[in-house]
């Protein structure tokens, strides 16, 4: 399909007075788009919203060019993992898998060869005859995802696909949404976690409060998270001639000194600083011990492009 | 249409078997095995009707049945939604009535047979007690049971249980917990409103019940002091109402299953 897989046009929903999402305008292209925001942010309602489970409160959406709820021409072309640890426990993988086939219609055998074929494809061959109940955390998120894709569809909603998989099953995942994307099909993947999707894709969507705050490429992301505030702390045994220095640069916000033997950094342009510090510690010669850089949380990152 | 139909018998099938390995059969089977049980015990062979009239009226069509169907009714969609499994369902191109559907035949299959059993059970071996000739007392304690009362009684059991599932399914496609507004209406408004003098109880599923255990005649049932002064419909005219009624219910719940966006929590 060429053009928008997705338009959402000031699109809202809310349920009673709680808002999910708030005047979305988003376009999404075919290939694999990171839907990334923090817990809350609106992520699993637009998805609910793009699978047709629930109906806008306001605005429109459009789906591969269809209103998506309840639409059953959708869902022959669309397949969805959902969020919540939900199976039928008392089947099979390969069961659960080839029920939601029969559902959509495939014949029995066509329904068991593709169930086991979807199963084989995120690694769960040799568990697919054990019964749900019994999977582990990994194996029943990876079941969720043979079901999304086992009726071959074009178009894969993956609500937190990554969540409680280990870093093995993890990798296999994403070169799975690789090789999905090699075949043509287009992928929205949520997270929480910036560098998960970030090593997916190079398209993101950044929501936050049911808001859409960014869309576009991560680099054009980047350049924005690039102006948030950073903190490094060092441990040095002057700590206050290497304040004083540290002071005097331009993007350097505040200093804060912890103890007698610490101090926190707040600057604004964290690689110009890391540039620029040796030639300070090396006019102070402060006795730098230790120094570590706070990873960016997704939160605060959030919080900062919302001011 | 083609294709409807056969993902509806698809879905009746499938809920069938599940149906059939599940904790609530059980529980089903036990209440509706309470009927006959407490009957073989009850039953009292000089005067069958003197058991049979509480064990059809009050505790079958008026208790188990309702329970029955309520419970079994209640599958439809609840458990789907409890276990958040309902998205699973609703993002495939099956249409939402032929899942509704597919699953209310399979409930009503089960609860319908029991209890037309159960009733089999009640009423076959009462109506082979025959009553020497020199004990009839007509109206009495001692009158053999009616003719055809036992076909009567097994279609009117499993009317019952047809029109309770069918409440509880309909119900699960507007409210969470249906078998709890089940429960109130079958056991505190339909147990005041069945009972009160007047044309009111036609507003009662029991009044068409009884109306199909009876066919319009009281016959050994006028001893039975709640009913004797009631007028009933005959049986085709009951089961006629009640069809009515269950189309309805039917496509109340096929409609709102299409319209209703049930929100999951995650």
């Amino acid at each position: 399909m060429s053009g928008p897989i997705i338009q959402a046009e000031s699109l809202a929903r809310w349920y009673g007075e709680v808002i999910g999402l708030s005047d979305l305008s988003v376009e999404v292209e075919p290939g694999i788009t990171g839907l990334l925001g923090p817990n809350g942010a609106g992520k699993s309602t637009f998805m609910r919203l793009i699978v047709g489970e629930l109906r806008p409160s306001r605005g429109s959406l459009r789906v591969l060019g269809m209103d998506p709820f309840a639409n059953r021409a959708l869902y022959k072309r669309l397949g969805f993992a959902p969020q919540q640890d939900a199976l039928f426990e008392d089947m099979t993988g390969l069961q659960f898998v080839r029920h939601l086939l029969r559902l959509g219609g495939f014949s029995r055998s066509e329904a068991t060869q593709r169930a086991a074929r979807a199963m084989d494809r995120v690694g769960l061959a040799d568990s697919m005859d054990r019964a749900c109940k019994g999977y582990s955390k990994g194996m029943r998120q990876r079941t969720r995802l043979a079901q999304a894709m086992a009726h071959d569809p074009e178009l894969l909603v993956l609500d937190e696909p990554l969540t409680g998989l280990d870093p093995v099953a993890r990798r296999q995942a994403m070169d799975l949404f690789r090789d999905l994307v090699a075949e043509g099909k287009s992928l929205i993947v949520s997270s929480h976690v910036l560098h998960e999707v970030q090593s997916l894709t190079e398209t993101i969507v950044l929501l936050h409060r049911g808001r859409l705050l960014a869309k576009g490429s991560v680099g054009e992301i980047r350049k924005l998270l690039s102006n948030h505030p950073r903190e490094v702390r060092i441990r040095a045994h002057r700590t206050r001639p290497l304040g004083t220095a540290l002071l005097a640069m331009e993007h350097v916000r505040r200093v804060e000194l912890i103890g007698e033997d610490s101090l926190l950094v707040r600057t604004d342009q964290l690689e110009t600083f890391f540039e620029a510090l040796p030639a300070v510690i090396e006019r102070v010669q402060p006795g730098v011990e230790a120094m570590t850089s706070s990873d960016a949380d997704l939160e605060s990152v959030f919080d900062f492009l919302v001011q | 249409m083609q294709s409807a139909i056969a993902l509806t018998f698809f879905s009746a099938g499938h809920h069938l078997s599940l149906l059939l390995r599940s904790k609530r059969t059980l529980a089903v089977l036990l209440i509706v095995a309470l009927a006959p049980i407490l009957s073989a015990v009850a039953i009292d062979p000089e005067r069958p009707m003197r058991h049979l009239i509480p064990v059809s009226l009050m505790l079958t069509l008026s208790i188990l049945a309702p329970l029955a169907g309520l419970i079994m009714g209640s599958s439809v969609l609840s458990e789907d939604i409890e276990a958040k499994t309902l998205t699973y369902l609703f993002t495939r191109p099956i249409p939402r009535a032929s899942l509704f559907l597919g699953r209310w035949i399979a409930c009503t299959l089960i609860v319908c047979s029991l209890l037309a059993i159960a009733a089999w059970l009640i009423g076959h071996p009462a109506s082979s007690i025959h009553v020497p000739p020199d004990q009839l007392d007509t109206g009495g304690p001692a009158t053999p049971v009616p003719e055809g009362f036992t076909g009567r009684f097994m279609l009117a059991s499993a009317f019952a249980g047809a029109m309770y599932t069918t409440l509880a399914a309909g119900l699960s496609t507007w409210v969470r917990r249906p078998i709890v507004f089940g429960l109130g209406y079958a056991f505190v408004l339909e147990m005041v409103v069945a009972n009160l003098p007047g044309s009111t109880q036609r507003m009662s599923m029991q009044y068409y019940l009884r109306g199909i255990l009876l066919d319009g005649e009281l016959g050994g049932f006028k001893r039975f002091n709640p009913i004797r002064k009631m007028e009933f419909l005959s049986l085709q005219d009951s089961v006629t109402r009640l069809s009515i009624a269950m189309v309805v219910l039917l496509v109340l719940g096929t409609v709102l299953i299409r319209r209703k966006q049930y929100l999951l929590s995650n």
